[in-house]
Formats: structure tokens, C-alpha cells, sequence
């Protein structure tokens, strides 16, 4: 009795086929599958059906989606016209594919350009009044989130600067564990404001001063060009 | 070794059709038909008509049997339904209702 299951070549399934275990398709199935464990499609096979299973290898033909709970991999022979949704997918070469390729939540980098445009000026507000400040949190709260949740690694990346460095600890300063060192950064610039309010705006000021200084000089500049 | 082998804890609903043999050692649920051998193992769950050249039954099989050569109903099996077949051993140990027609 073997573990595997194997449609073979002469094998035509004409409805569902579910449940624990790992499927061979070497045959025909029209209908859909749906298997805890891995799909292997071998080349020959001639599939008519929506494919779930935790990891597909596909190298036979396709028509219809194919969902992998972890990956999905089409190899050469392949012939896929359906979408794919997977974590991790990959199209090997002479792999032939019509469809959409979706591995979940990709977040453009767009928001963080953002983020870094407003910052410089919120923190100008900041030394001069403690109330620009409450005005930012606003503003920042919104950004923050969308970069939180969108990989604060790739932000790393992308801006290379230090207000980068903040980023983590903004979601850590929510939850409260780097309030007190922020909060010490953040008396020594200006009056602190109710916490709640101040642990989300602590990550900024220790890279303020040498930002602000840019800044204001990107203002004289402006100011005087 | 069969080519088609349905594995335990895989369910199939709905046809299946093979030019070679079928193993089942998981569940089926609709139509079996094959131009070669049928294994049922034990353990198997069956809820299927069967059409095949020769019937081995280990498992579960509710359902009727037609085969061109012969069937087999083999100790700790349980056959519900009717047989169709030219030739048929039923073991001492095994549970069978149904009719039998051998005029085939």
C-alpha cells in the first residue's frame, strides 16, 4: 500500500479529489483538487480543474488556478492557463504560462517617499513649539502604519537614511517598550506632551538636529535662490 | 504494482476511469470503471459501481459489481451490493449481501 496517491496514465477523474496525503497526476482530472500535502503534475497530464495543495509542481498542462498554501513551481513543460497564488512561485524555464502570477501582499514603495518628505518640516515645527508637534502625530500615525505594515526592512533599503533607524522603533514605541528611551530624547527637546501621544513621535528627534539643519538650510537656500 | 492508486486519507467523488489497474486504498465515491484489474485494500472505503475486468475486495464496497472475468471477496471484506461475474471466491471471514449473477 503505498502513501501516494498517482492518477496514471490511463487515469481519468472526473470530480474531486480531497484529503491528507500527496497526489501524483500522470492522467486526466476534470473537476478540483484539493489536497493537504504536495501535487506533483507530471508531464502528459492534462488537468481541467482549480489545484490547491500545499506545494504543486507543475510540468504537464494546466487549465485552471492553482493555489499553493506554500509554493507552486512550474518546470519546464509546463503549460499553466489559469492564475497561480502562492507565497513563493516559481516559473522555470520553457514553462509556458497565460495567466496572473499573486503572491499575496506586495506594498509599493511609494509611502515612504512620502514619509520622508514630511518629516524634515515636522520637525522644524517641533523645536520652535511643543504644539506643531501634536500636529504631526496626525499625519504621521497614517504613514507610519502603511510602512509598519509594509516591511520596515525594505524602507531600510530604499530611504538609507537615518530617520530609517526610527522606523522600528515606532512600532515598539506603540507598544510601549522604547517609550522611556524616547521619551528621554524627547524632554530634552521639547516639553513633553501627553505620552500616549509622544511615544508615537519619540522616534524621530534623535536624528532631528542633523536633518533640521539640512532642512533650514534647504529653506535660507530657497529663501535666498 | 497498480497505476492508479488511490492512497489512504485521498477521497475521490465522482468518476474514475483507468485502461490499467486501480489500487484503492483511500475513498471513492461515485463510478469505478476499469479494462483491468480493481484492488479494493483494506481500509478502504467504497461508495461506487464498479465495472472491471476483475474485482479484488479487501475493504469497504457498496455498490454493484460487474466484471468481464472474476471477482474476489477476500477475509475481513464487506461487500454491499449485487456481482455480476464469470467466476467468484468468497472467503471464509468475509461479509457479502447481495445477489450474484454469474450467467455473464
Amino acid at each position: 500500500m503505498a502513501e501516494r496517491t498517482v492518477i496514471g496514465t490511463g487515469g481519468v477523474v472526473r470530480g474531486h479529489v480531497r484529503g491528507e496525503g500527496d497526489v501524483e497526476i500522470e492522467g486526466r482530472v476534470e473537476g478540483d483538487v484539493d489536497v493537504v500535502g504536495s501535487v506533483t503534475i507530471q508531464p502528459g497530464a492534462l488537468i481541467r480543474a482549480t489545484v490547491r495543495a500545499g506545494r504543486v509542481v507543475v510540468r504537464g498542462a494546466v487549465v485552471g488556478n492553482v493555489h499553493g498554501e506554500q509554493s507552486v513551481a512550474l518546470e519546464e513543460g509546463a503549460r499553466v492557463v489559469g492564475d497561480i497564488f502562492a507565497p513563493s512561485i516559481g516559473v522555470g524555464r520553457g514553462a509556458l504560462l497565460r495567466g496572473k502570477l499573486d503572491t499575496g501582499n506586495v506594498v509599493a514603495v511609494l509611502p515612504l517617499e512620502r514619509e520622508a518628505e514630511a518629516k524634515p518640516p515636522s520637525k522644524r515645527t517641533e523645536t520652535r513649539t511643543s504644539r506643531p508637534a501634536t500636529v504631526s502625530p496626525a499625519l504621521r500615525p497614517a504613514q507610519e502604519t502603511s510602512i509598519v505594515g509594509a516591511r520596515p526592512e525594505a524602507s531600510r533599503a530604499t530611504l538609507g537614511r537615518g530617520s530609517l533607524i526610527e522606523r522600528p522603533s515606532a512600532p515598539t514605541a506603540r507598544s510601549g517598550n522604547a517609550s522611556t528611551l524616547s521619551g528621554s530624547a524627547r524632554t530634552a527637546l521639547v516639553e513633553p506632551p501627553p505620552l500616549a501621544h509622544g511615544a508615537e513621535m519619540k522616534p524621530p528627534p534623535p536624528i532631528v538636529p542633523s536633518l533640521k539643519k539640512g532642512a533650514r538650510g534647504s529653506l535660507k537656500k530657497k529663501a535666498g535662490g | 504494482m497498480a497505476s492508479t492508486i488511490i492512497a489512504h486519507g485521498i477521497t475521490v467523488e465522482g468518476e474514475l476511469t483507468s485502461e490499467e489497474e486501480v489500487e484503492i486504498a483511500g475513498t471513492l465515491k461515485g463510478r469505478l470503471i476499469s479494462k483491468e484489474a480493481v484492488t479494493v485494500s483494506a481500509g478502504a472505503l467504497v461508495e461506487a459501481e464498479v465495472t472491471a475486468a476483475s474485482v479484488q475486495i479487501a475493504g469497504q464496497l457498496t455498490g454493484n459489481i460487474s466484471a468481464s472475468e472474476r471477482v474476489d471477496i477476500q477475509a475481513g471484506a464487506r461487500l454491499i451490493g449485487d456481482v455480476k461475474a464469470a467466476r467468484l471466491t468468497i472467503a471464509d471471514g468475509a461479509n457479502f449481501k447481495g445477489n450474484v449473477d454469474m450467467d455473464v
